[in-house]
């Protein structure tokens, strides 16, 4: 009975606290925010060396929080703002001349989770923009991506830098947080 | 001998009881917030006699609303839909559905066919937990689970729930063994209006082509309905945002084509159906708030009575019966956000502040 007994206690503690260390990186308790992307860096860890865009040398990469970011930038032309289908968080793109900026929220915090560049007016920090060529790209950002259907992906950190080309052309530049 | 025995089993049987009864603690009740976690189960309480059953996500969860098609066409129907529904699991929903009744009309709302793997475990938690047991839902798990899912945590959720002690509220104990519905046949309901301001333009993609995945379990509704004789109907529904891709639409027009079923695009007939976006959405185009449902309801009822033969069943008084008792509840629920609309300004419970997050 005795060592019943203990081997129960044992299992029961087992799986109500024992496992807490599994529990980094996954998703976070459904009655919290949605949450299996990484969390943000909090302060003494080092900070990831995430792809960064710069207009007008303000300078903004993924996952770097929003809020001087976007005051820096000003008002934009236009806000977007989307629940997700259950109301885990609100995303919202802020449209500036030239790209468009997609954050995601932390508690009150927003940080970066895209740049979407839309036309010729602004380029990578190499130089490609809307309507580059394929062998621009590769000269410009080198041959460590992957291919899919149209598409070439720059990793780094916990971003991308994602190229859609159509014949053989750039159509569309998207900075993103790996999810 | 025989005592040492006794003694063990009782020490088993409270042990068991125990570890359950923590269980049922610790998991989540989406009671107070985020109540599309609760959908999934609150099917198992119905009457399960339903002429149409509609399969999805949010768009089919807040535009289509059960209880306006009866009022309207007696028609019963119920809607399996959960957040972020994918479309392997829309098919083990409908199969395990089919295992309680048969409906003459399934209706699948095809957004989901963008996503052609798994993709998060919160959503999928809010699908699969709620399912009971069967082949089905260990199909469904298997189809969904994320890298570092394990399928161990789905038959005991403790394990994945353990870390919730911390915090844990009152409404974990009040409803431990029991819920009352927050939805109506599968409709959340949302009074309040919030216009669309922008409708963003969709963004360029590498190949507009959806995956392999998504068109086998397609495939798979597809021949569950002919083989138990269902009209399979697909739909889009008419919420703006995400953006609906015309390579995409054609997609469906082509499959619906090729097995011989129907695809609505209902995004292309908003003005018929009389949606103002001004007033019909309650988070600027995404889902549709109650008047937006109910416009979309009547629309659709119009065509499943006139263009698919189902008939109204008012005159049944049993299904009359459980259908009022219903209606009755939509109404006191339709009052109460009104009230709480024209008291606040603005809706406060139902949900609305986990959205305003």
């Amino acid at each position: 009975m005795r060592k019943i007994g203990i081997f129960m206690i044992v299992i029961l503690a087992l799986v109500l606290g024992g496992c807490s260390s599994s529990d980094k990186g996954k998703a976070k308790d459904n009655n919290s925010q949605v949450d299996n992307v990484k969390e943000p860096n909090s302060e003494g860890e080092d900070k990831i060396d995430n792809f960064a865009f710069k207009y007008n040398n303000i300078e903004m990469a993924i996952d770097d929080e929003a809020k001087e970011i976007l005051d820096k930038l000003g008002e934009p032309m236009d806000y977007f703002e989307a629940p997700s289908c259950a109301y885990q968080g609100l995303d919202r793109t802020y449209y500036y001349n030239g790209f468009e900026i997609t954050t995601y929220a932390e508690g009150e915090v927003e940080y970066i989770a895209s740049i979407l560049l839309v036309d010729d007016t602004v380029t990578t920090d190499k130089g490609v923009y809307i309507g580059s060529s394929v062998d621009d790209v590769i000269k410009a950002h080198g041959e460590d991506y992957e291919v899919n259907t149209g598409q070439f992906t720059y990793t780094k950190g916990d971003s991308q830098l994602q190229f859609i080309f159509k014949d053989d052309y750039v159509v569309s530049i998207l900075y993103t947080k790996i999810i | 001998m025989s005592k040492k025995i006794i003694t063990n089993t009782i020490a088993i049987i409270i042990f068991v009881f125990i570890f359950f009864f923590l269980q049922r603690l610790l998991m989540p009740k989406y009671m107070s917030e985020i109540f599309e976690g609760n959908l999934i189960e609150e099917y198992y309480k119905s009457n399960k006699d339903h002429d149409v059953i509609f399969l999805g996500d949010c768009e089919v969860f807040s535009n289509i609303s059960p209880a306006s098609l009866w009022e309207e066409e007696g028609i019963t129907s119920y809607i399996r839909g959960s957040a972020q529904q994918l479309i392997w699991q829309s098919y083990y929903l409908l199969e395990e559905t089919l295992k309680y009744e048969k409906p003459q009309v399934v209706v699948f709302n095809v957004l989901a066919m963008k996503y052609n793997e798994p993709q998060n475990e919160a959503y999928n938690r809010m699908t699969l937990d709620g399912m009971r047991w069967s082949k089905s839902k260990i199909g469904a798990i298997k189809a969904s689970m994320t890298e570092g899912e394990h399928f161990i945590e789905y038959v005991f959720p403790i394990l994945r729930y353990h870390s919730r002690w911390s915090e844990l509220t009152g409404e974990d104990f009040r409803y431990m063994f029991g819920k009352k519905p927050l939805s109506h046949n599968g409709y959340l309901m949302r009074a309040d209006i919030k216009p669309v301001a922008k409708i963003p333009e969709g963004r360029p993609l590498p190949d507009y082509q959806f995956g392999e995945n998504s068109y086998y379990y397609l495939d798979k509704i597809t021949r569950l309905c002919k083989d138990n004789d269902i009209e399979l109907i697909l739909i889009k529904s008419p919420s703006v945002y995400p953006y609906w891709y015309e390579e995409w639409d054609k997609q469906m027009i082509d499959y619906a084509k090729e097995n011989d079923i129907s695809y609505i695009n209902f995004l292309e007939v908003v003005d018929e159906i009389g949606i103002d976006y001004e007033k019909d959405t309650f988070d600027g185009g995404l889902h549709l708030n109650l008047s937006g449902a109910e416009k979309f309801t009547k629309y659709f009822g119009e065509i499943l009575t006139n263009d698919f033969g189902l008939q109204s069943r008012k005159d049944d008084p049993v299904l009359a019966s459980v259908w009022n008792e219903k209606l009755e509840y939509y109404n006191w629920m339709k009052k109460d956000q009104m009230a709480e609309i024209a008291e606040y300004g603005k809706l406060i419970s139902y949900g609305a502040p986990a959205q305003a997050q």
